[in-house]
């Protein structure tokens, strides 16, 4: 009873520590915290922090006390390897009673005159965080309780480092999404362009992007393109895409080129790691004609005042980063007439979970309407996205040739 | 998530010296990571890869990193791939790709064993 008692006091002591007052701590000196008390409770003379990487291969040493150098040398342990690997790999808490290069694989460890090691995985969301160990330099056995202790403190310290690390990474890729994504964009004599933005409920931001930029000789380029996956990865891929794109737009006229040497880029420096789709389409001074190529993209709406929205069916090469066949990528001329509209999108605007591509698309094609961009967009976004959130992300970009005077 | 059932089914077999996966259901971002995994695994074997899609209702752009990554490990090993099920809810994702250029596909596991062996 003594001894139930006893945990259950020093557990509320750890609850005390890792609810009030931690917000505001970066991960670092919230893990420092908590490390501190760990070592306390259980009378311990290191307590280790090691978080595993975003690949899921290694562990790196993130916070620790009693054994600073570990962090400060940055140790590295492979999952799977040694003490901390093996608790990793078997999400199973561990006990040893002696160290030495039989049971670990850091030598720090045994350096820094360690015999017994007590570790637990640390698990939120049903995913693997890291590894909390402790060790003592006295003979002292861990217990089952001291080990149970362990693992009510790795669960916690699991899911406050799990909502810290992903409120850091979401807002991070919210800030680099937003300041690559134009919120206003340019103003271009001849067309009206209007858009949105809006980041998946399941997935967060993405990697959808649209550009609009002026171009020599009073031509205007229209991006629209969606990186395969979510997160900080397909964010940051979608910003080294979108600047290559915009320097092959100055040296070279026609978009299929453009894509084609965007697509050796990718394949050249990421290549296999990366996807994208992409359209890209240049309005030509007199505004007569869009030159629009595709890779991998969904092709865009054209409706023309007098005639029924058409999904123009366009050819397409492969996705860039793909590896091709080597076809060069096709470009293809688009009259716009007076008050023709051009709305470009990303697939989070038609791909619906019960339905196929092609009812996304045939709603989408109904609502398009050669009106004013700003209109047009505020119907396509009511009528297919509504007061649901989307689970993937939604880019959509309308574009307008002004009508004529007469 | 967690509410819904996993809406793909996914089995490998041998059959006439190539790894036929097939998916049955909806391929989408929720359940493209099984379908991978098997990929990889089929991959591995060293054996022509028959995906079988017949039993697909439904193919998301998640579908189309799979294919990538199909595509970039089976170029790897020089392994033949081929795409079973040309029904419009595969095809038709496919073509507005520009995918369907790169996999051979085949109406039938029969049909893509076949113009295997040929």
């Amino acid at each position: 009873m003594g001894s139930q008692d006893d945990a259950e006091g020093r557990l509320r002591r750890i609850e005390a520590v890792t609810d009030t007052g931690l917000a505001q701590l970066d991960t670092e000196k919230l893990l420092s915290e908590l490390l501190e008390r760990v070592r306390e409770l259980l009378h311990a003379d290191t307590a280790t922090v090691l978080l595993v990487d975003a690949a899921g291969r290694h562990l790196l040493a993130t916070a620790a006390v009693g054994i600073e150098e570990e962090v400060r040398q940055g140790v590295r342990v492979p999952v799977g390897s040694g003490f901390a690997g093996g608790i990793a790999a078997s999400r199973q808490p561990t006990v040893i009673d002696h160290v030495d290069e039989s049971t670990v694989v850091n030598p720090l460890l045994w350096e820094r005159g360690l015999h017994g090691l007590a570790g637990a995985p640390m698990i939120a969301n049903g995913r693997l965080i890291g590894v909390l160990h402790v060790g003592t330099v006295t003979p002292q056995q861990f217990t089952g309780d001291d080990l149970h202790l362990l693992q009510l403190v790795a669960d916690r310290i699991a899911l406050a480092t799990y909502n810290q690390v992903s409120a850091v990474e979401r807002a991070a890729v919210e800030a680099l999404q937003y300041s690559l994504v134009p919120t206003v964009l340019p103003e271009v004599s001849g067309l009206t362009v209007a858009s949105r933005y809006v980041p998946g409920a399941d997935t967060g931001v993405g990697g959808d992007w649209y550009d609009v930029f002026p171009l020599p000789g009073d031509r205007v380029g229209i991006v629209m393109g969606d990186v395969v996956g979510h997160g900080l990865t397909a964010a940051v891929v979608m910003g080294r895409l979108r600047s290559a794109l915009r320097a092959y737009a100055l040296e070279f006229a026609d978009p299929g080129t453009v894509l084609d040497r965007l697509d050796r880029k990718a394949q050249h420096f990421e290549h296999g790691t990366m996807m994208a789709t992409v359209s890209y389409a240049v309005v030509d001074a007199t505004r007569e004609q869009v030159t629009v190529a595709l890779a991998g993209h969904l092709p865009p709406m054209l409706a023309v005042p007098g005639q029924k929205t058409v999904l123009s069916e366009l050819p397409v090469c492969t996705p860039i980063g793909f590896p091709s066949n080597g076809q060069p990528c096709p470009s293809t001329v688009l009259d716009l007439p007076p008050g023709g509209v051009l709305c470009f999108y990303t697939d989070g605007l038609v791909e619906r979970s019960d339905s196929t591509i092609d009812v996304g698309l045939e709603r989408l094609r109904r609502i398009v309407t050669p009106e004013p961009p700003e209109a047009v967009c505020v119907r396509v976004m009511t009528t297919l996205v509504g007061i649901e959130r989307a689970r993937d992300d939604i880019a959509l970009l309308v574009l307008r040739r002004e009508p004529g005077q007469d | 998530m967690s509410q819904q059932p996993q809406m793909l089914t996914v089995v490998s077999a041998r059959q006439d010296g190539a790894v036929v996966v097939s998916l049955t259901g909806e391929l989408d971002m929720a359940t493209v990571g099984q379908a991978s995994t098997a990929l990889k695994e089929a991959v591995e074997t060293g054996a022509p890869v028959v995906l079988d899609l017949t039993g697909l209702q439904f193919f998301s752009s998640a579908g189309l990193n799979m294919l990538l990554q199909l595509h970039e490990d089976a170029r790897e090993r020089q392994l033949d791939v081929r795409l079973a099920g040309d029904q419009r809810a595969v095809a038709r994702p496919l073509e507005l790709t520009g995918l369907i250029e790169l996999f051979p596909v085949y109406p039938s596991v029969t049909a893509a064993l076949a113009a295997r062996s040929a």
